[in-house]
C-alpha cells in the first residue's frame, strides 16, 4: 500500500484530497503545519510527500530543505510533489532546482493529478 | 541737502571710512587685473609656457619623479592636460592608467568613501578598463587606518586579509583625506616581489596630482550619484511620476547618463497618470489578495465536489453537485481573469481581442446590469489575436462602458443598450462603443477629454482623460464620433497582423 504524506493547511483541500487518494487505495497522513510535517518526515517512511508551498508557519521549500537531513537530493526529487497557487516563474524555477514536480492549484484535471500522486503515470 | 545730512554725521564718517577702505582694496584688485591682462596680452603662449614650467618645476622639486621614470616632459604635460579635461572619475582613472606614468604598474585600485554615504566605491583599473563596485564601509575604514598608520606603505596581500583588495601579491598604498571624501590608492604589479623605489615615487606623484583633480571629480560623481538615487526613488514610488521624453511642455529637464528626465509642466497628463497608477496599483493589490485568499477555499470546494461525484447519489443530488461544481469553476475563471486584467504592466503581449472584450464586459456588469449589451463582430475576427497591452486596452473599454451605463442609468430611456462593434480596416482594428443614451452635445464634446471635467456629482473628471492617455500609450486613437442617437466612441488600434517583425 502506498504511503502518502499530505502537507496542506486548507481544511477542505486536506479532507477531500485525503478521501480521493484513499479511494485510490493509498494510506494518507495529513499535516497542516510545516514543523509537524518535518517531524513526521524525519521519523516515518513515505512513498510520496505532497507539499503545499504556503503553509502557516514555514514554506514548503523549508520543509524540503529540512528533509535533506534524511533524504538525498535524488530521493527528494522523486518523493516530493509541490502543489501551489503561486505558479510564478520564480517559484517554478526554485522547484525545478530541487527536481520536484509542481502542480498549480486549482488542478487542470483532478484525475491526472491523482494519477501523478499515486505514481500511476 | 543740508537738512538731510545733518542728523547723521556719525554714520557718514563711518561710511566714508569704509568707503575709503573699499576704494583702496578695489584699486589693489584692479591693479592685479591690469597686471594680469598686460601679461596675457604681451604673450599668451609665453604665459602658458611659464605656467607649465612652473608646474613642472614644482613636481620636480617635490618628488624627483621625472628623472626617475624618464618621462618626456611633453608627454607629462599632455597627460596632465588630458586629465584636466576628463568629465568623470572613471574617465580620469582610465586616462591616467593609459598614460606613461603608469608604465610598469599592472593594476591600480581606488577606494573612495564619500563622507556621509553608507557605502564606498571601489574602482579598479587595469588594461581591460575600469571596473567599479560597492564595498562595505567597515572594511574600507580598517584598510584606511592600516594604510594611514603604516610607515613603509608596503603591504603583502597575503598577510593583509581583506577581501576588498583586488590586487595580488605586494602592493603599495596611500590613504588620503580629501575634501568631503576619503581615498585609498593601491598600486600593484600583481607580482609577488616587492615593488621598486620608483614605484613608491610614482605613488607619491600620483597622490599629489590626484588630490586637486580627484576632489572635483568626486564631487561631480557624488552629485550624479545623488541624482541617480533620486531617480531610483522616483521609480520606486508607489505613486508613479510620468517621465515623458517627447514632451514639449517641460519645466524641468535633467540629463542622467544619457536619459533625459523631464517633469512636465502640464498638470493634465501627470495628474491623470498619477491618478490612474494609484487606482491600478490599489486595485491590483486588492485583486491579488482576493485571488490568493479565495483560490484555496475554491479549490477545496472543487475537490470536494469531485469527491462527492464519485459517490452514489440520486439524480437530483448529482445534478445539484454538478451545478455547484460549474459555479465554482466560473468563480475560479473570473478571479483569474480579474487578476490578469489589473496587472500594472507596461509590456505588450499577444491576446485574443474578442475574449478580452467579453471579460471586460463581465467586469462592468454591476454598473450595466439592466442594459442590453451587444458585441458585434465578424466571425473571422473571433480568433483575432493582436499585440498590445491588454490591461490598458481593457481599462479603456471598461471606462467607456461604465460611462455609457451611467449615462443610460441616469436617463429615462427605455430599452437601454450598448453596442460594441469590432471592425477590421486596412491596418487597424476599430472598436465602437455606442449607446442609445442622451448623447454628448457639441459644446460638451470639446470638454470631455479634459482632465477634471465632469458632469457627474461624484465624478473625478479623469475617466476619459485617462482613457485618452492610455490610448496614446497604445499608439491608438480614441475619439468621439458622430452618432445619430446617443454617444459613440471610436478606438482605433494599430493591427500589425501582416508584419514580419
Amino acid at each position: 500500500m502506498k504511503k502518502i504524506l499530505l502537507i496542506e493547511d486548507e481544511p477542505l483541500i486536506q479532507k477531500s484530497l485525503q478521501k480521493l487518494l484513499e479511494k485510490r487505495g493509498a494510506r494518507v497522513c495529513v499535516e497542516s503545519t510545516g514543523k509537524t510535517a518535518i517531524e513526521k518526515i524525519l521519523k516515518n517512511e513515505y512513498d510520496t510527500i505532497i507539499c503545499d508551498l504556503m503553509l502557516q508557519d514555514i514554506t514548503g521549500f523549508d520543509v524540503i530543505e529540512e528533509s535533506k537531513k534524511r533524504y538525498s537530493l535524488n530521493e527528494i526529487a522523486v518523493k516530493f510533489i509541490i502543489i501551489t497557487a503561486y505558479t510564478s516563474d520564480q517559484t517554478l524555477q526554485k522547484a525545478s532546482n530541487y527536481g520536484c514536480r509542481v502542480l498549480g492549484k486549482p488542478f487542470d484535471n483532478i484525475n491526472d493529478a491523482l494519477n501523478i500522486f499515486m505514481g500511476e503515470n | 541737502m543740508e537738512d538731510k545730512s545733518n542728523p547723521r554725521t556719525e554714520k557718514d564718517t563711518r561710511s566714508i571710512e569704509s568707503r575709503g577702505h573699499d576704494l583702496s582694496s578695489h584699486s589693489l584688485l584692479e591693479f592685479e587685473i591690469r597686471k594680469f591682462k598686460k601679461n596675457l596680452k604681451s604673450n599668451q603662449s609665453n604665459l602658458k609656457q611659464n605656467d607649465r614650467n612652473l608646474f613642472l618645476n614644482q613636481i620636480k622639486n617635490e618628488s624627483g619623479f621625472i628623472a626617475d621614470i624618464d618621462l618626456p616632459l611633453k608627454d607629462l604635460v599632455k597627460t596632465l592636460d588630458k586629465i584636466k579635461r576628463t568629465s568623470s572619475l572613471k574617465e580620469l582613472l582610465t586616462t591616467l592608467h593609459s598614460s606613461n606614468i603608469f608604465r610598469g604598474i599592472n593594476k591600480v585600485q581606488y577606494l573612495i568613501h564619500r563622507l556621509g554615504s553608507t557605502s564606498c566605491e571601489s574602482i579598479s583599473v587595469d588594461d581591460s578598463g575600469a571596473h567599479s563596485k560597492k564595498v562595505p564601509i567597515d572594511k574600507f575604514n580598517s584598510l584606511f587606518t592600516a594604510v594611514l598608520k603604516s610607515k613603509t606603505k608596503l603591504f603583502d596581500q597575503g598577510h593583509f586579509l581583506s577581501d576588498i583588495i583586488e590586487t595580488n601579491g605586494y602592493f603599495i598604498a596611500e590613504s588620503l583625506r580629501l575634501k568631503g571624501s576619503n581615498l585609498i590608492i593601491l598600486l600593484s604589479n600583481n607580482s609577488f616581489l616587492p615593488p621598486e623605489v620608483t614605484e613608491f615615487r610614482k605613488l607619491h606623484f600620483i597622490s599629489k596630482i590626484m588630490q586637486e583633480n580627484f576632489e572635483a571629480h568626486i564631487f561631480k560623481d557624488s552629485m550624479a550619484n545623488r541624482k541617480l538615487l533620486a531617480h531610483e526613488l522616483i521609480n520606486n514610488l508607489s505613486l508613479k511620476i510620468s517621465i515623458d521624453k517627447d514632451s514639449t511642455e517641460e519645466i524641468f529637464k535633467q540629463e542622467i547618463d544619457g536619459h533625459i528626465i523631464t517633469i512636465q509642466n502640464s498638470n493634465t497628463d501627470s495628474a491623470t497618470t498619477i491618478y490612474h497608477h494609484e487606482r491600478i496599483s490599489l486595485l491590483g493589490e486588492l485583486l491579488n489578495t482576493l485571488q490568493h485568499e479565495l483560490s484555496n477555499p475554491l479549490f477545496g470546494l472543487n475537490l470536494s465536489t469531485s469527491m462527492l461525484l464519485m459517490e452514489e447519489f440520486n439524480e437530483d443530488a448529482i445534478s445539484t453537485i454538478k451545478d455547484i461544481s460549474s459555479s465554482i469553476k466560473r468563480c475560479e475563471v473570473i478571479i483569474k481573469n480579474f487578476s490578469h486584467l489589473y496587472k500594472d504592466e507596461t509590456t505588450n503581449s499577444k491576446f485574443n481581442l474578442i475574449s478580452l472584450i467579453k471579460e471586460t464586459l463581465v467586469l462592468a456588469k454591476s454598473e450595466s446590469k439592466h442594459i442590453l449589451k451587444n458585441l458585434i463582430f465578424d466571425d473571422k475576427l473571433a480568433d483575432l489575436e493582436i499585440v498590445s497591452n491588454p490591461t490598458w486596452l481593457s481599462q479603456i473599454l471598461f471606462n467607456l462602458v461604465i460611462n455609457s451605463s451611467q449615462a443610460l442609468n441616469a436617463s429615462s430611456i427605455e430599452k437601454k443598450r450598448i453596442d460594441i462593434e469590432v471592425l477590421e480596416v486596412d491596418d487597424a482594428i476599430e472598436i465602437f462603443i455606442k449607446d442609445n443614451g442622451p448623447g454628448i452635445g457639441p459644446e460638451l464634446a470639446k470638454e470631455i477629454f479634459k482632465p477634471f471635467y465632469t458632469t457627474k456629482k461624484t465624478g473625478t473628471g479623469l475617466g476619459l482623460a485617462i482613457c485618452q492617455n492610455l490610448a496614446k500609450k497604445l499608439g491608438s486613437k480614441l475619439e468621439l464620433t458622430d452618432s445619430s442617437n446617443g454617444a459613440c466612441f471610436k478606438l482605433s488600434i494599430p493591427n500589425e497582423k501582416n508584419s514580419t517583425h
